[in-house]
């Protein structure tokens, strides 16, 4: 409770005694009476309205303005903020209808962004194996070729070699005068020319 | 043939020539290369454990067993003094060649898978003596690896008609590689 009020309260407090005595006296008097207005009652209710409406407005009617004032102000304030939230409100449902409004594009251009990337990966792996496959292959056919190659050089030489060592037989087993005639004389018409 | 055999050669040769003794300086010298080419007596000869005077004497024992002419003797104490024996057999081939040369002949090595006839060895010695134009000193040997025909070689020159050989050029020919 506030000090204004605390007063407000005491002098309530003081005055309803005095107020009450006044009361009993002018009931008092108004037995006494026979007839007529009782002036008495009169004045003395004259007098506790006034004691009651000074005490009403000097104690009780300022604190009752200053709540009045500050709820006001409390409610104004709660308005002001309701209207700030209402706006900031406003503005997100704004903000996210035309995100939603913009999520089928989104989707569709992300969609067609990730098919486009997807088959441009596509393309090159399919190209990088491609070449991978036509390397291996042009290395196989290079390999086979060489093995063939090998191969038949190594029959060609195995049957030289052969005929050389029969050739050689021959020449130690079967080499006559005549041969060595006939070598001598072609050796030296060589030399000769 | 070392240039320094050669320098060597050279030297003996104009000495020898001068005293009018090429041909037994020759055959001195090729005794005592003979002797150099000996297994143990050349190992002596080269070794480097040698003295100068060991070296000395050793040569000096070499030229009184041998009994060379004081030309020959005082070469063979040069060679000795300078640590050149082990040069005896170049300067001998070399020496050789220079008389050849200086007396207008050539020697020629005649190898053949089988002993050749004396007509043959005629025709082959006519025959080079023509291409080289000089006196042809033979030496004929007999090879069988050469399995037939003949292999002349001359002044470091080899003819060769032999049928090993054809027959490895026939092979190369045929396998594309460079022997069998």
């Amino acid at each position: 409770m506030s000090r204004r009020g605390l007063t407000a309260w005491v002098g309530g407090v003081l005055a309803h005694p005095l107020l009450c005595a006044a009361g009993a006296w002018a009931a008092e008097e108004a037995e006494h009476s026979d007839s007529g207005t009782p002036f008495g009652t009169l004045f003395f209710s004259t007098v506790n309205l006034a004691l009651f409406l000074w005490i009403l407005g000097r104690y009780v009617m300022p604190p009752v303005r200053a709540w009045v004032a500050n709820r006001r102000a409390q409610v104004v304030s709660a308005l002001h903020a309701a209207a700030t939230a209402k706006a900031e409100a406003e503005r997100l449902r704004e903000e996210w209808a035309r995100r939603v409004a913009e999520i089928e594009p989104t989707i569709a251009r992300l969609r067609a962004q990730a098919l486009e990337d997807t088959e441009r990966e596509r393309t090159r792996i399919l190209d990088a194996a491609r070449k991978t496959a036509e390397t291996i292959r042009r290395d196989a056919e290079r390999a086979a070729a060489y093995e063939i190659r090998r191969t038949q050089e190594q029959l060609r030489r195995g049957l030289v070699l052969q005929a050389l060592q029969l050739a050689e037989e021959r020449a130690r087993q079967q080499w006559s005068a005549a041969d060595q005639e006939r070598f001598v004389g072609a050796f030296l018409k060589q030399v000769a020319k | 043939m070392s240039a320094l055999a050669r320098r060597y050669a050279k030297a003996l040769f104009a000495l020898a020539k001068e005293a009018r003794v090429l041909e037994s300086t020759a055959a001195e010298l090729d005794r005592v290369a003979t002797l150099a080419e000996e297994p143990t007596v050349g190992s002596v000869l080269r070794s480097p454990l040698l003295s100068p005077q060991q070296r000395h004497a050793l040569a000096e024992t070499v030229a009184r067993e041998l009994q060379v002419s004081d030309l020959q003797k005082r070469f063979v104490f040069l060679l000795a003094d300078h640590q050149r024996l082990g040069e005896l057999s170049a300067i001998r081939d070399e020496f050789q060649h220079l008389l050849d040369d200086d007396l207008g002949r050539v020697r020629v090595v005649i190898r053949s898978a089988v002993a050749l006839t004396p007509r043959q060895q005629t025709d082959l010695i006519a025959t080079f003596s023509r291409l080289t134009d000089k006196q042809v000193i033979s030496t004929v040997a007999v090879d069988p690896d050469l399995l037939g025909g003949v292999l002349v070689e001359v002044e470091g020159k080899v003819y060769d008609g032999s049928v090993r050989t054809q027959l490895s050029r026939l092979a190369k020919e045929l396998t594309g590689t460079a022997s069998l």
